[in-house]
């Protein structure tokens, strides 16, 4: 395990909607410039966790920091000034505006004082990633399919340029094309140096970028594996039982040893 | 009948303005400003003052009576709906409906029921192949386009406006984007402060200022705002040329008195055979 | 002094009666009702013109019941797939409409002189004199029994699907409740009790015009059913007891404060009254009674409003 210090920190926390937590006592530590995946079960909490780390969720306890920063206090906007990115799992891009209006507003809110060329200029990158979106700049968002959709609040999260980037299951209700096209974008992300946290439910692709694995079960974190022998460990065997052995044992020679990943 | 259909269009061109001002709070904050009439009465107020108080003329009166209102507006978000925590929609309803009844009364407090006029120079109306049309006609229809196309600019080419059409499309992520929404709020309730001023002024210069005139505009600006689909602005200005063109033209039929019973009847139809209007989303209960 | 507290106790009995009713559309089934006050004047007027028409004051007002359940149940038909503030806005517009009526079609209610002189029930056998403490007699026993049919109704099946309709009608919908039925009936039934009370102030007062159907009507229903707690019917009577008080209170006004107008002390009032429910609004949402509250909080981020 490379040591390295934590990109994002949750000490403690407690979470939910009304009066009972849905999340309880979490604690976890992403590390910087790695990507570390959230897995566990329908309902587990896994959205409820992230709603909380970018602040549309208030903690009942405990603290979240970033880089060592208590952003606790801070509101969504302000977390998101402080480098979050954020791609919700649902409901994930402005549908009555256009795809040209949506990557502009993920930008002029956090990089207030940039001037247009460097908008023109993040937004070329997020088109190179994502080239199908070029020519339907025009167009409102809630016009694209599912995985164009999935594509278009990826590049708009990316293109303020965050540090931290929190994905809510990048590619659910995708086709497997695309599940390797985001999971790719995401790894390349991620070698440009953003720290990356998601939520998959994919796991056997998921395991081919990942660096280290936490697995939340009912609102509790079970443990901290790393991505390589996760899908091997009994317990999670147990859990996620049915499928996922046989798909485990035939992705093993795909997925990426730590240590080569960890530069 | 030519003439009916020139009034109905100044007339929805007037109720356009505070129709835009529904849809704008409406789509951000989430509630149907049931305030709407009392502020254009407060409007026409603070144009009276400053016309008749400070002497200021009407080029000068209408903006500061924006600018006063929009300032109340904002103070009233403050110290109103930004105050009731955990509130639903239901909730801000009832408290604009309070709000209304505070600002009707304070102003019938200082100045009572009296109608009173704006202190204007009377002008000669301009005939053209028997249509007519009167001075505050044009100043109606000119102070309106001007105000749609700067709302119009707003919305679509700057960045408040985008901010304002993200909350409106979805709060969560646009607060995930960098969207301070507090402020969002203050400035909408600004320009929803400026349109009613200036639906108030207009409504003065053509007739006159007393309690109740919002009131009697409350119906007909609701129903434009249906008509487009709450919510959405573009949608207002078209639901407000229909309500504008319906009334006048069924006062060839109906006694005017019933003018606001006219939108009445045209937004229950609208309700019952298109309950998302013409153009909007639809807003299902839920 | 007596007489001045039977009439404040008459006007308690009414008001309390609305309340009953937006207890049941709003406090109940979630329905916002913004036109209570032409509602309140449908009632009124129906059983002030049948009463001058000779007809006994039974049947007007069993009709003034009849034909106010009947027009809510159609206004919250044009509403019935939308969101409450359609319902708020139609509302308001039918009330508006129904004062245009009042206003302008003379021949039928008056226009703005309004119905005078309108028979009292029952005034030969009473006599006079005693007639005001039977009046309010009969509005608490009335109350009563309101109250009880209600109580009964709240705690019945219906009662139940009601409420389990205004949490949230999808899940109602999908428990195999008729959501649109059970709306429609709910607005009825407070419809009637509106009617109920209408017919009520126009015997009492023996003289109504359009002006007393105005907006202030349903200002007071709100702020009755607020302070009361909203859903809460025993609360009703704190909610009632308080905005009399407050308006009886605020009457004298003018005495301590000389050099008000008697127009400016009106309307010093109704801005104070406004200014009471936002007041509670804000700070006592779940009104002065605190009862028991049947509903549970809507999960939602403590900072969600701004
Ligand atoms: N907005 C909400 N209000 C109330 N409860 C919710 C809300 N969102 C999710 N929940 C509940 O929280 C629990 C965890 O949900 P979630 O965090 O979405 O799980 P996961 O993402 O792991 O599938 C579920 O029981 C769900 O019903
Ligand atoms: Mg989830």
């Amino acid at each position: 395990m490379t040591v390295s210090a934590a990109a994002l920190e949750v000490r403690d926390v407690y979470a939910g909607y009304g009066a009972s937590d849905i999340i309880a006592s979490v604690t976890l530590q992403a590390a910087q410039g790695r990507i570390t995946t959230i897995a566990g079960p329908n309902g587990a909490g896994k959205s409820t966790l992230m709603k909380t780390l970018v602040g549309l969720l208030r903690p009942r306890l405990g603290q979240i920091l970033i880089g060592g920063r208590d952003i606790t206090p801070l509101s969504p906007p302000q977390r998101a000034l402080a480098g979050l990115g954020y791609v919700p799992q649902e409901r994930n891009v402005f549908k009555n505006l256009t795809i040209g209006e949506n990557l502009r507003i993920g930008f002029e809110f956090i990089r207030r004082k940039s001037p247009e060329k460097e908008f023109n200029a993040a937004r070329d990158r997020v088109l190179d990633l994502f080239p199908d979106l070029t020519a339907r700049l025009g167009e409102l968002a809630g016009t694209l399919s599912g995985g164009q959709r999935q594509m278009l609040a990826m590049g708009c999260a990316l293109i303020p340029g965050p540090t931290t980037l929190l994905l809510d299951e990048p590619s659910a209700g995708l086709s497997p094309r695309y599940v390797t096209t985001m999971l790719d974008a995401v790894a390349a992300v991620n070698r440009a140096g953003v720290t990356v946290i998601m939520i998959e439910q994919n796991l056997i692709e998921a395991m081919r970028v990942s660096h280290d694995v936490v697995l939340l079960v009912a609102g509790g974190i079970r443990g901290k594996w790393g991505a390589d022998v996760f899908l091997s460990d009994p317990e999670v065997r147990s859990l996620f039982l049915g499928g996922a052995k046989a798909k485990s044992e035939n992705s093993g020679q795909e997925r990426r040893s730590d240590d080569a990943s960890a530069a | 009948m030519m003439q009916a259909l020139l009034n109905g269009l100044v007339s929805g061109l007037l109720i356009a303005l505070p129709a835009i001002a529904l849809s704008l709070t409406y789509g951000i904050l989430n509630f149907a400003n049931f305030s709407i009439g009392a502020m254009i009465t407060t409007g026409a107020y603070l144009a009276y003052i400053a016309n008749t108080s400070f002497g200021a003329p009407i080029v000068l009166a209408a903006p500061i009576a924006a600018i006063v209102l929009a300032l109340i507006a904002i103070a009233i978000q403050r110290g109103v709906y930004r105050q009731i925590r955990n509130a639903d929609h239901v909730t801000l309803l009832v408290a604009s409906m309070g709000v209304a009844f505070v600002l009707e009364n304070v102003l019938r407090f200082f100045y009572g029921a009296d109608v009173r006029t704006l202190d204007v120079p009377v002008a000669r109306p301009l005939i053209w192949h028997g249509l007519r049309l009167n001075h505050e006609q044009l100043q109606i229809a000119v102070a309106s386009l001007s105000a749609m196309a700067a709302i119009a600019f707003l919305l679509k080419r700057t960045r408040l406006g985008r901010a304002m059409r993200a909350i409106s499309d979805d709060p969560d992520l646009a607060e995930v984007r960098g969207i301070e929404r507090a402020r969002t709020v203050d400035w909408t309730w600004a320009i929803s402060g400026v349109l009613t001023a200036l639906a108030g002024v207009m409504i003065a210069l053509d007739g006159i200022v007393d309690p109740l005139i919002g009131m009697n505009y409350l119906v007909s600006v609701f129903a434009a705002a249906v008509i487009g689909g709450l919510g959405n602005p573009f949608g207002a200005v078209v639901g407000a040329l229909i309500i504008g063109l319906v009334e006048e033209t069924s006062a060839l039929a109906v006694s005017t008195t019933y003018r606001q019973g006219i939108s009445f009847v045209v937004l229950v139809l609208v309700l019952l055979m298109r309950p998302q209007g013409l153009f909007g989303a639809v807003r299902i209960r839920r | 002094m007596t007489g001045y507290l039977v009439a404040i106790l008459t006007f308690v009995s009414l008001a309390v009666l609305i309340g009953f009713a937006l207890n049941v559309q709003w406090g109940q089934a979630g329905m916002i009702n913004f036109g209570l006050a032409g509602f309140y004047g449908v009632g009124a007027y129906t059983a002030a013109i049948l009463s001058k028409q000779g007809v006994d004051g039974f049947t007007a007002t069993v009709a003034a019941i009849a034909l106010t359940a009947a027009i809510s149940a159609v206004v919250s038909l044009a509403t019935i797939r939308l969101r409450e503030d359609y319902l708020a806005i139609t509302t308001l517009a039918f009330s508006e409409s129904v004062r245009l009526v009042l206003m302008n079609e003379t021949w039928l209610t008056g226009g703005t002189n309004g119905i005078r002189d309108i028979p009292r029930p029952l005034v030969g056998l009473i006599g006079g004199q005693y007639y005001e403490a039977f009046f309010l007699a009969l509005c608490l026993a009335l109350v009563a029994i309101v109250y009880a049919v209600l109580d009964r109704i709240i705690r019945s099946p219906f009662g139940r699907a009601m409420r389990a309709v205004r949490e949230d009608d999808v899940v109602a919908a999908t428990l195999g409740k008729n959501v649109l039925a059970l709306r429609v009936k709910a607005f009825a039934i407070g419809g009637a009790v509106i009617g109920l009370a209408g017919a009520l102030h126009a015997y009492y007062f023996s003289y109504i015009d359009p002006g007393e159907f105005a907006g202030f009507i349903t200002v007071y229903a709100f702020m009755t059913v607020i302070v009361g707690g909203k859903g809460s019917n025993r609360g009703l009577l704190v909610g009632a007891c308080t905005v009399m008080v407050l308006l009886e209170g605020t009457r004298f006004l003018k005495d301590f404060v000389p050099f008000l107008s008697a127009q400016q002390a009106a309307s010093l009032r109704l801005a104070l009254i406004g200014a009471g429910l936002i007041l509670i609004l804000i700070y006592r949402p779940d009104g002065l009674a605190r009862e028991y509250r049947l509903s549970v909080q809507n999960p939602s981020r403590p900072d969600a409003n701004s």
